[in-house]
């Protein structure tokens, strides 16, 4: 549990922008890790597994939040990011400028660039964690989120 | 890469780890590469101090939790059977009433001058009845009569019909002690009600 804290934390920084409920989400997701630990026996990697939970999690409680409205802006509203939360998770300008680029792309096709790209994560486990199918999720990252990110970070002055 | 098709393939085998098939495919790749690598060097950052203690704590409140629902599910299913076999248990009082015809008679309505009756009387409290009256006044009581038979909680009369008219065969039952009676049967029904007894009235009318 504490081996995988900082990668779980992070992914969920990254989808909710916010401290106190990306803590939540991996509260939740360590304890529904722990309710469910004998298929752990069963899974190739548990960092991958833990992670495809957390970010199933937390794009749900990100849905919910949206549905919900006022009632969770902080974290439903995207378009005004928690700065504190993407300086502590991008050390230097070039790390932030794709944090930025990240944020730009819609939540889940967002989660399943750094799933697949960040921590190694195969297509059909992206698929479910995201909620969609295998392979409209893998065409929409290959063929459009890869080339906006790059696109992105020309904008703001990173080599590609 | 000249057409988008060979870009998406390119990307796709990079994506599975492939080797570039040309050389002009490896200089095509190098963005998507030095992206891939970017994004696979994203920091991490630490969760607060303190949260595997939290993780811990709230998976012991909820399974907490968990087995208390589990307690209180199994407590409010045996309730609940309790109360149903409290429901649908038949209540063991009951009255029931026969008349004999002795044999070789010709039967006339519900019962004749010498036929027998049979009165049979269950009751689950302490102090149980029975008296038979003729018109106003009682003309037998269970216990109190040599034809009177006594089984636990069941009661039992054979009471031969020597008269005509309208007759009253009660049963009466109570927690507590029921009132001797002995007098008209109105004020007999009334005393008993009185002190809490339960009645049950069968009618019989017996021809000359």
């Amino acid at each position: 549990m504490q081996a995988h804290g900082r990668a779980v934390y992070s992914a969920c920084c990254r989808i909710l922008r916010d401290d106190a409920s990306a803590e939540d989400m991996l509260q939740q997701t360590m304890t529904a890790a722990f309710n469910h630990r004998s298929k752990l026996l069963g899974v190739d990697s548990i960092r991958g597994w833990l992670i495809q939970i957390a970010n199933r999690k937390c794009l749900d409680a990100l849905r919910a939040a949206k549905r919900a409205g006022a009632l969770h802006r902080e974290i439903a509203d995207r378009d005004a990011p928690e700065t504190s939360v993407l300086d502590r998770l991008a050390s230097t300008e070039e790390r932030r400028a794709l944090e930025e680029c990240l944020s730009a792309l819609p939540p889940d096709i967002a989660a399943a660039v750094r799933m697949r790209y960040h921590d190694g994560i195969p297509w059909a486990q992206i698929a479910k964690a995201v909620g969609i199918p295998l392979d409209t999720i893998r065409m929409r990252v290959q063929r459009g989120a890869v080339d906006s990110l790059l696109d992105c970070l020309t904008a703001k002055g990173v080599a590609p | 890469m000249t057409t988008s098709d060979d870009k998406w393939a390119m990307i796709e085998r990079l994506d599975a780890g492939e080797p570039a098939r040309s050389p002009e495919e490896t200089q095509a790749r190098a963005p998507y590469e030095r992206l891939f690598e970017r994004i696979r060097d994203l920091d991490e950052i630490a969760p607060p101090v303190g949260w595997e203690d939290r993780v811990v704590a709230r998976w012991a409140a909820a399974r907490r939790k968990r087995r208390l629902r589990i307690a209180v599910g199994a407590t409010a299913t045996v309730a609940l059977a309790a109360v149903l076999l409290q429901l649908c248990s038949v209540p063991d009082t009951r009255l029931d009433v026969a008349v004999l015809a002795p044999p070789g008679s010709t039967r006339r309505g519900d019962a004749s001058v010498g036929d027998l009756l049979r009165v049979q009387a269950r009751g689950d409290q302490a102090h149980l009845e029975l008296r038979v009256y003729l018109g106003a006044g009682l003309v037998a009581r269970c216990p109190g009569n040599p034809a009177c038979r006594r089984d636990a909680s069941l009661l039992e009369l054979d009471w031969k019909l020597a008269d005509a008219g309208a007759y009253q065969i009660i049963m009466l039952l109570s927690s507590s002690d029921i009132p001797a009676g002995g007098g008209a049967i109105d004020r007999d029904l009334l005393d008993a009600r009185s002190a809490g007894t339960s009645i049950e009235i069968h009618h019989l009318t017996v021809a000359p």
